[in-house]
């Protein structure tokens, strides 16, 4: 290994972050060459002096006992917001049977759509996928532009992505439409059509269609139809195409929702 | 939810975040420098980590959860108040970094020593959001790669990359603010 090879790798050496297989290269080169050795001790003093300087400080007992007690709220909140149900004994059968039914119905759908949990080889875009909608799915305004409209919605999401992209109505199952916002899928400029159901946040990502290695999702046909899933960090991942835009649901609203979800886009097709 | 719920999920939360608030405190106060700001992103980041707490898988790293709910937070401020500007200011440090030194010689180690904390702090925060994001995760908060990947929401590579410019953009500017100039102009 020259010294010019070795630079490449020094970030790396020096954050502990380079795999086995080059350490005992850019070892057996640090044994020969002084100069590289210097350029290490001085990186990683660099650090270490940047760490001295802004040493960790403590959370201010204010903010500290703002923090509690804006939590006491919350929890106050939610005890008012969800007070128990007071049902009657007819409420409870039709409760039994509308959970048998969907439990019959969920376990057919799962087994028509078995979902793999995907680890280290996640596909690249499945991955950023599942990103992008964890990092908006957490914020009070997922969506850069709000609206309910979905002809809105889709208008302005077209007008930014420079394709045709379809806002499906999800309202008669219970989901919102909270609004659009544009991003990135590997490097190329995609919308994200935001929903919520409950708690949970919807996402429908319209992205240019092109061959994406998508290897490590499950293939599943319906209705003359290929579809892709998986499940990655907790999120489900349903990924279609439809004419020249690419489709990807992520959520973790759990599979029937978002196989429904999929099948009113086709429907309104 | 009942009180008895509510009570063992407080519970769970007081064990498994709020024992980060050391780390997401300083964590917010290097990426804002502001401290009313850095204490309301701070409040916001829990607020919102309690109200998603059922997403939160347990066993799993409940400090990288944090960081990355604060660094949305963090980087949707920035969006909602200059985003083009930031933009145009990445590349303008792209370019500065690239000019830069390659490795800290060992003068540029001792400049920093002798540095006033205030003046590295104001260095750090004249980085590009981006940037200023990876070089506080990973030199001050010490989270790995991996880690800044998912926080940041993009692939190791990216991570990498930003590290470098970052670190080079950090080296340009404390050099300035050593040489008794103003830095470069600070950023959100």
């Amino acid at each position: 290994m020259t010294s010019h090879e070795f630079a490449r790798y020094l970030q790396a050496y020096c954050d502990g972050e380079l795999d086995a297989s080059k350490v005992l290269d850019v070892v057996g080169h640090l044994e020969a060459c002084p100069a590289c050795r210097q350029t290490v001790e001085a990186e990683r003093t660099f650090r270490d002096v940047l760490r001295d300087k802004l040493p960790p400080e403590p959370v201010p007992s204010h903010v500290e006992r703002q923090l509690r007690s804006a939590l006491a709220e919350q929890d106050q909140e939610h005890t008012r917001a969800a007070p128990l149900p007071v049902w009657g004994r007819r409420s409870w059968a039709l409760a039994l049977a509308a959970s048998v039914v969907l439990i019959a119905v969920g376990g057919i759908l799962g087994y028509l759509i078995a979902q793999p949990r995907l680890g280290a080889g996640v596909p690249p875009m499945a991955a950023e996928l599942v990103s992008e909608h964890m990092k908006f799915a957490l914020l009070e305004n997922p969506a850069e532009l709000s609206s309910n409209s979905t002809q809105h919605v889709a208008l302005w999401v077209q007008d930014r992505i420079g394709q045709p992209v379809r806002v499906p109505d999800y309202s008669p199952n219970g989901i919102t439409l909270l609004g659009g916002r544009v991003t990135r899928v590997s490097g190329r400029r995609a919308g994200t059509i935001v929903y919520e159901k409950g708690r949970n946040i919807i996402s429908l990502f319209a992205f240019p269609r092109y061959g994406a290695d998508l290897s490590g999702l499950q293939e599943v046909r319906r209705e003359g139809r290929i579809l892709r899933s998986g499940e990655y960090r907790g999120q489900q991942i349903l990924l279609w195409e439809n004419g020249e835009t690419g489709y990807a649901l992520v959520s973790d609203v759990g599979w029937d929702e978002l196989y429904q979800c999929a099948r009113v886009f086709f429907e309104t097709a | 939810m009942r009180p008895d719920e509510q009570d063992r999920r407080r519970r769970e939360f007081e064990e498994t975040a709020l024992v980060h608030m050391t780390s997401v405190y300083n964590a917010a106060l290097r990426l804002t420098r502001n401290k009313m700001e850095a204490e309301d992103l701070f409040q916001e980041t829990f607020l919102r980590a309690y109200r998603f707490f059922h997403q939160f898988r347990p066993g799993s790293n409940c400090r990288a959860w944090l960081f990355t709910i604060l660094h949305s937070l963090f980087i949707n401020r920035i969006r909602q108040a200059s985003y083009p500007q930031v933009d145009f200011e990445e590349e303008r440090v792209y370019r500065e970094a690239r000019v830069g030194a390659v490795v800290p010689d060992n003068p540029e180690v001792g400049l920093v020593k002798r540095m006033a904390a205030e003046d590295i702090q104001r260095a750090i925060a004249a980085l590009p959001p981006k940037l200023r994001a990876v070089v506080v995760l990973a030199d001050l908060e010490q989270c790995s790669y991996r880690e800044i990947a998912e926080i940041c929401g993009c692939p190791i590579g990216t991570v990498m990359s930003r590290l470098y410019r970052g670190r080079q953009a950090l080296r340009v500017a404390l050099k300035e603010y050593a040489k008794g100039g103003d830095g470069p102009q600070e950023q959100t």
